[in-house]
């Protein structure tokens, strides 16, 4: 991997590392927001829902304070505010998302409609008591009228009356009596405007009903009270008046029914509608509170739960970025730097190295000098052996041919000699011949001497058993044996002296043989010699010729020598320069190594110190001649030009090495060395 | 042995060879157109067999063996001469271990310095195992 991308491939980790961490935190930023978007909504139904509830109450005062003090302004308050309740209620539904919730708030809305309506119908009934009451009031007053008419009447009457007092004394208690009775009318009816106070200010049904009572209970006993003065009434003014009364009375009292419907409207409203509307008002805009608490506090633990995971989940991803990102840039830090290192150590060695060549390089230009001048003197003792060499090898070449003719005579002596050895070996063999057939007859005649013995065997038996008979026959077969015997032992002693003779002739054979092989061995080395000898002659003409050849060498060689030296002087210069090459590349190295790190500085060996610089003062000023030319004529150009322009090639090298591969360790300095041995030798 | 119970002695000739024989039996001649059953001594010793050389021999025996004649021929190495010793010459075969078999001597014939065994031919020929019981 190239250097650039590897410092990329670091920056760009760590950028991901970023990427990543704050990523982690704005998905966890944005949950955590959304958690406290939601509680804040939440505080916001929760307010809404306990100004709701604030609200409700205020309408539940305000109608209570109108149910104490009859004041319209009461009334509008209240509605008004049940009217913002149910408002505020509806805000805080549309932003609730509890189904639960929602539906606590309908009902609570449902309620408070149900109270409003319930209050509304109270304020009506109320409006209705009050005007119900203002007619009754007219009515009552009407009545207090007529009664107070009568009674003026009465008065009237009585005073009339009075003043006739001499017509009669029954009529007198009687009109007195019903003038009071009018008068008793009127406390009546006092009292029944004392029960309709008291009526008004009753405040349980108990004691409303108490009072309503006795209200009736007053105005009938004034309407008997009436009745009772209207009959027997002498007056026509009189009882026109009880009449009105009465009439109004009638009137009176059936406004009181009317007001007492309506108060008993009123207090049912109140009692079955506004309270129970108004307690379960209460009621669900409290449960609706405590279920917008209850929600909020689970969107809180949520809320909690969630910050927690996602303060953890930041906390592993930037721990675990950390220890990645630390490990990644050590990784980077190390791929770069090692191989960095290395190339510096590599190119230090090298540097050294070609120090060090350059050195070697200069003390082989001048032993190749020195090699130079040895060469001159060894060339000059060269030629004068040459010389020598060339006559001896004239006299090598006739001797040859001289040893040459002698071999050949000898080759036909010997052949001669085997031609002889071989009719001996003939006349032997045939010697060995009759000697044979001899054996054989004289083996049939040793046959012939046991079959006879045999049959003399034979014949002692038959005499043995013929007895007495056969004893001359017995003396016969005896001669018979013993002649047998006789001629078996002669054959005996001749098979054995031909034996001898066989024997002589087997030995004389194998000499022959013996000398045949050895006449044939002799003439095979003549055969080898005379080989050898033309080989020597033709070895001797190719010594010549080599003498003639090498002569040639050798001038070339002097040639070659000189171009040695000035070369020797070329090297020498040339391993200066590249003592030099080497120092500014050791100086590179050391920049190098500063760019890594200060530390490495000392890795660095000093430099070292410059080479001795070897001027190759050639000594060979006195010109390398031949003095006289070997007798042997020149041929052309043998293997040893082959030989001189390797080594004319090899002291070139350096030079170009130098100016190609500074540093290198590609200069053949080991085998350059050992061709000046060679040459040296 | 005694030489009337010798009938011929010839050379060694050619011997067919009969089978299901005992081994010292080597086989038939045709001797002037009687068949003869020839064994050989060595084998029916027990001693090594000997090559046929120039000199064996076989000696053509006639012996009677119950109311029969019976020819054989016995091959010998070498027949050297025929001899007369007198029967004073002539003494009983020695007495050697109780496990030796001497039925087949007849006797031991001091003819000047030496000894010569006296086959008794008879017993040789017709004692059939004589070749199984180990001698020596």
């Amino acid at each position: 991997m190239k250097l650039g991308t590897r410092i990329v491939l670091g920056f760009g980790l760590v950028i991901v590392f970023l990427l990543v961490v704050g990523l982690t935190g704005y998905l966890s930023m944005n949950g955590t927001v959304r958690q406290m978007q939601a509680i804040a909504n939440q505080v916001e139904i929760a307010k809404k829902v306990n100004n709701a509830v604030t609200l409700s109450q205020e309408g539940q005062a305000g109608s209570l304070r109108f149910i104490i003090y009859q004041d319209d302004s009461y009334m509008e308050a209240s509605q008004q505010a049940n009217n913002d309740a149910i408002k505020e209620m509806e805000e805080a539904k549309n932003l609730m998302k509890s189904e639960e919730n929602r539906r606590s708030a309908d009902g609570m809305m449902t309620g408070a409609s149900a109270y409003i309506a319930a209050n509304t119908e109270y304020a009506n009934l109320a409006k209705d008591r009050v005007s119900a009451g203002q007619v009754r009031v007219e009515a009552s007053a009407k009545v207090q009228d007529n009664i107070k008419k009568l009674i003026a009447r009465r008065e009237q009457f009585l005073q009339e009356r009075s003043q006739d007092s001499d017509k009669g004394k029954m009529t007198e208690y009687d009109a007195v009596q019903k003038t009071l009775m009018a008068q008793q009318a009127m406390d009546a009816f006092n009292q029944a405007r004392i029960c309709a106070q008291k009526y008004q200010l009753a405040i349980t049904p108990e004691q409303q009903d108490a009072m309503a009572k006795d209200w009736v209970d007053s105005i009938q006993a004034t309407q008997r009270i009436l009745g009772q003065c209207r009959s027997g009434m002498n007056d026509t003014t009189s009882k026109e008046y009880v009449g009105e009364s009465l009439q109004t009375l009638a009137d009176y009292l059936s406004q009181v029914e009317v007001f007492r419907k309506i108060n008993r409207d009123e207090r049912d409203v109140q009692l079955k509608k506004q309270k129970p509307a108004a307690e379960s008002l209460m009621a669900d805009a409290k449960s609706v509170r405590d279920g917008v608490y209850a929600f909020i506090d689970k969107t809180n633990k949520e809320a909690d739960a969630q910050v927690a995971v996602a303060s953890l989940m930041i906390n592993i991803v930037g721990i675990s970025a950390v220890i990645t990102g630390i490990l990644a840039a050590i990784v980077i830090t190390r791929s770069i730097t090692k191989p960095i290192n290395r190339i510096i150590a590599g190119l230090t060695e090298g540097a050294e190295q070609v120090a060090s060549a350059s050195g070697q390089v200069s003390s082989a230009s001048q032993s190749l000098a020195e090699g130079a001048t040895e060469q001159a003197a060894g060339l000059e003792e060269t030629s004068s052996s040459l010389e020598e060499m060339s006559s001896m090898t004239k006299q090598n070449a006739d001797n040859a041919q001289q040893a040459n003719t002698l071999a050949v005579e000898a080759k036909t002596a010997a052949g001669t000699g085997t031609d002889a050895m071989g009719r001996m070996s003939q006349a032997i063999q045939e010697i060995q011949k009759s000697s044979d057939e001899t054996s054989k007859i004289i083996k049939v005649i040793d046959e012939i001497a046991f079959q006879t013995n045999l049959l003399a065997l034979n014949a002692a038996v038959e005499a043995a058993r013929a007895g007495e008979a056969g004893k001359g026959f017995a003396v016969v077969a005896e001669e018979v044996r013993n002649l047998a015997m006789r001629s078996a032992e002669a054959a005996k002693n001749t098979a054995r002296m031909i034996e001898e003779s066989v024997k002589n002739s087997k030995n004389g054979v194998d000499i022959a043989n013996e000398v045949s092989k050895v006449l044939d061995e002799i003439v095979q080395s003549i055969g080898k010699t005379t080989d050898l000898v033309s080989e020597i002659a033709a070895a001797s003409q190719e010594q010549a010729q080599g003498i003639d050849q090498v002569n040639t060498a050798v001038a070339q060689m002097d040639k070659v020598t000189q171009q040695n030296a000035a070369s020797a002087e070329e090297s020498a210069s040339a391993s200066e320069e590249l003592s030099a090459q080497a120092e500014s590349m050791q100086e590179i190295v050391g920049q190098l190594v500063a760019m890594v790190g200060g530390a490495d500085a000392h890795k660095v060996r000093s430099t070292q110190s410059k080479p001795e610089r070897h001027h190759v003062h050639l000594k060979l000023e006195h010109k390398l001649h031949l003095a006289e030319k070997p007798k042997a004529k020149p041929c052309g150009l043998g293997k040893s030009d082959e030989v001189l322009h390797k080594i004319t090639g090899h002291s070139e090298t350096p030079q170009h090495v130098v100016a190609a591969k500074a540093g290198s360790k590609a200069i053949p300095l080991d085998s350059h060395e050992d061709d000046l041995s060679k040459f040296n030798n | 042995m005694e030489i009337l119970k010798v009938r011929e002695i010839i050379g060694y000739m050619d011997i067919t060879a009969v089978p299901q024989t005992p081994a010292y039996v080597e086989g038939v001649i045709n001797l002037r157109g009687q068949v003869i059953p020839v064994m050989d001594l060595r084998a029916k010793f027990g001693m090594e067999a000997a090559e046929v050389t120039g000199e064996t021999c076989i000696i053509v025996v006639e012996i009677v063996h119950g109311t029969r004649k019976l020819s054989t021929g016995i091959i010998v190495d070498r027949v050297r001469e025929v001899l007369d010793i007198r029967a004073e010459a002539i003494e009983e075969p020695p007495a050697f271990d109780a496990g030796v078999n001497t039925d087949f001597i007849l006797g031991m014939g001091k003819v000047g310095d030496s000894v010569k065994i006296l086959l008794d031919i008879d017993k040789v020929l017709v004692q059939e195992d004589m070749a199984v019981v180990p001698h020596r």
